[in-house]
């Protein structure tokens, strides 16, 4: 999902379908409101986060349909950058984000990511 | 928008910035700093909260109490423990609302539920569907409600977001148990507290020493003698207040008062010493030398008459005045009557 956001981050089209295709329910609402919110303020990303995904949990070892993943993502090499000028877009530095996901199996057999939440810059 | 939580991610995250920065010098916050729980909240923020630390910083200030109501409306009236901070601090921030044209995503996927009916055939039927339309409807409007995607800002005390936030819903007329409306009156003082009234300026006429017994025109600058205005707005409602000056008051420093409707007349370059102006004048009929620094303290005093519209409504409030002071030197013309 994350590589799905850096790709359509990059222009912050919010449009884009892109989105939705590892990420439904909240998680695609917050992803879409969000890069809505870069494209309205005229920023763009650059780069990508390096991920390293953990199951944390099952709710049942023989039906998975629900599995909660840790993450420690690095976003120093995701920064965010003035789309008309190309300057970042503050002095903040980027960093690395503990990250909370829920992944669900959808009905076409797939597992889209649900519900996440990140954590601060130095949280992992 | 630096706020003191992210002082702090910057502090801890610095010993891997220090080498960042020896790469590469520019830097700039990384794209999680908007979805970061530490500083906003959204639906998903409850995974993982219980692993955040109690003194976790706090929040982003949510959009003004029930001004907006986020479409998922269910976790809204029933937030995790610890998930978000009703009375904090934050929330006193002032938030400002613009209509964006935000539309959310059309589609998006069913997921399967142990929570659902569940089928005892195989695993490929373990997904019963007893609600075929998906949770994906919570992300668009209610059909026939009224309303819109609003982008926001806010300001707290000693720091304004230079950003707009990610959009939130508003339904017309706000949702049931969402704070009420302003009302007119209230905005109307909101607007009033942000008048900014100049101060007068006070010309000098004729330029230099007044003659006792001449015409001393008097006047202020006229370009702050113009109505001002000032507005407050929440979605769908905006009152502006204006402030118009009525009146100045003069005191002369000999013991007169003299009120002008205008700002006066200057002064024109040629004109005869004997001429009164036409709308505000005074003559000195004794010197300052008795006065201390031998000079007449002088002040201008601008009365500004306030009233408001806006929602359907208007009002007025009582006047505002504001003032200028200088000095102005009177001599007595020495030469007159001798020789």
């Amino acid at each position: 999902m994350w590589r799905d956001v850096a790709a359509v981050a990059a222009t912050s089209d919010w449009r884009s379908p892109r989105l939705a295709e590892h990420a439904t329910g909240d998680a695609l609402s917050v992803l879409s409101r969000q890069l809505y919110a870069d494209h309205y303020n005229g920023l763009v990303s650059k780069g990508a986060p390096s991920n390293s995904p953990l199951a944390q949990s099952v709710d049942s070892q023989y039906e998975p349909k629900t599995v909660v993943i840790t993450d420690c993502s690095d976003a120093r090499t995701w920064l965010t950058y003035r789309a008309d000028t190309g300057q970042p877009a503050d002095d903040e530095p980027g960093g690395k984000h503990r990250i909370h996901a829920e992944v669900k199996l959808a009905v076409d057999g797939s597992w889209r990511v649900t519900r996440f939440a990140v954590d601060g810059t130095g949280s992992c | 928008m630096l706020t003191a939580a992210r002082r702090l991610g910057i502090v801890a995250a610095s010993a891997s910035a220090v080498m960042l920065v020896s790469v590469a010098p520019a830097v700039a916050e990384d794209w999680y700093g908007d979805v970061d729980c530490g500083q906003s909240s959204y639906p998903g923020c409850e995974l993982g909260a219980g692993q955040r630390g109690h003194d976790a910083p706090a929040r982003r200030p949510d959009p003004r109490p029930g001004a907006p109501e986020l479409q998922d409306g269910q976790r809204d009236t029933q937030p995790p423990p610890g998930d978000r901070i009703v009375d904090g601090e934050d929330t006193r921030a002032d938030c400002s609302y613009v209509r964006s044209d935000y539309q959310p995503p059309s589609d998006g996927i069913q997921t399967a539920s142990h929570s659902l009916h569940r089928s005892r055939a195989n695993g490929i039927q373990l997904v019963s569907l007893t609600r075929t339309r998906s949770t994906v409807s919570r992300l668009v409007q209610a059909p026939g409600q009224g309303g819109a995607w609003y982008v926001y800002q806010c300001s707290g005390p000693g720091s304004r977001d230079a950003l707009f936030r990610a959009p939130v819903w508003i339904a017309d007329g706000q949702a049931p148990g969402a704070a009420p409306v302003p009302s007119p009156q209230q905005l109307a003082e909101q607007a009033r507290s942000q008048l900014r009234l100049p101060s007068p300026v006070i010309a000098s006429n004729p330029a230099g020493t007044q003659l006792v017994r001449l015409p001393t025109w008097l006047s202020l600058d006229r370009a702050m003698w113009r109505p001002h205005s000032a507005t407050a707005a929440v979605p769908a409602v905006s009152v502006t207040a204006t402030a118009t000056p009525t009146s100045v008051s003069w005191s002369t420093g000999d013991g007169t008062t003299v009120t002008c409707t205008g700002p006066g007349t200057p002064f024109p370059a040629g004109t005869a010493a004997l001429a009164a102006s036409p709308d505000c004048g005074h003559t000195y009929q004794r010197s300052s030398a008795g006065s201390p620094g031998e000079r007449f303290p002088i002040t201008a005093t601008v009365s500004w008459r306030v009233t408001w519209s806006g929602g359907g409504a208007t009002g007025a409030f009582p006047d505002l005045t504001t003032s200028a002071a200088a000095y102005l030197r009177v001599a007595e013309v020495q030469a007159l009557g001798t020789g």
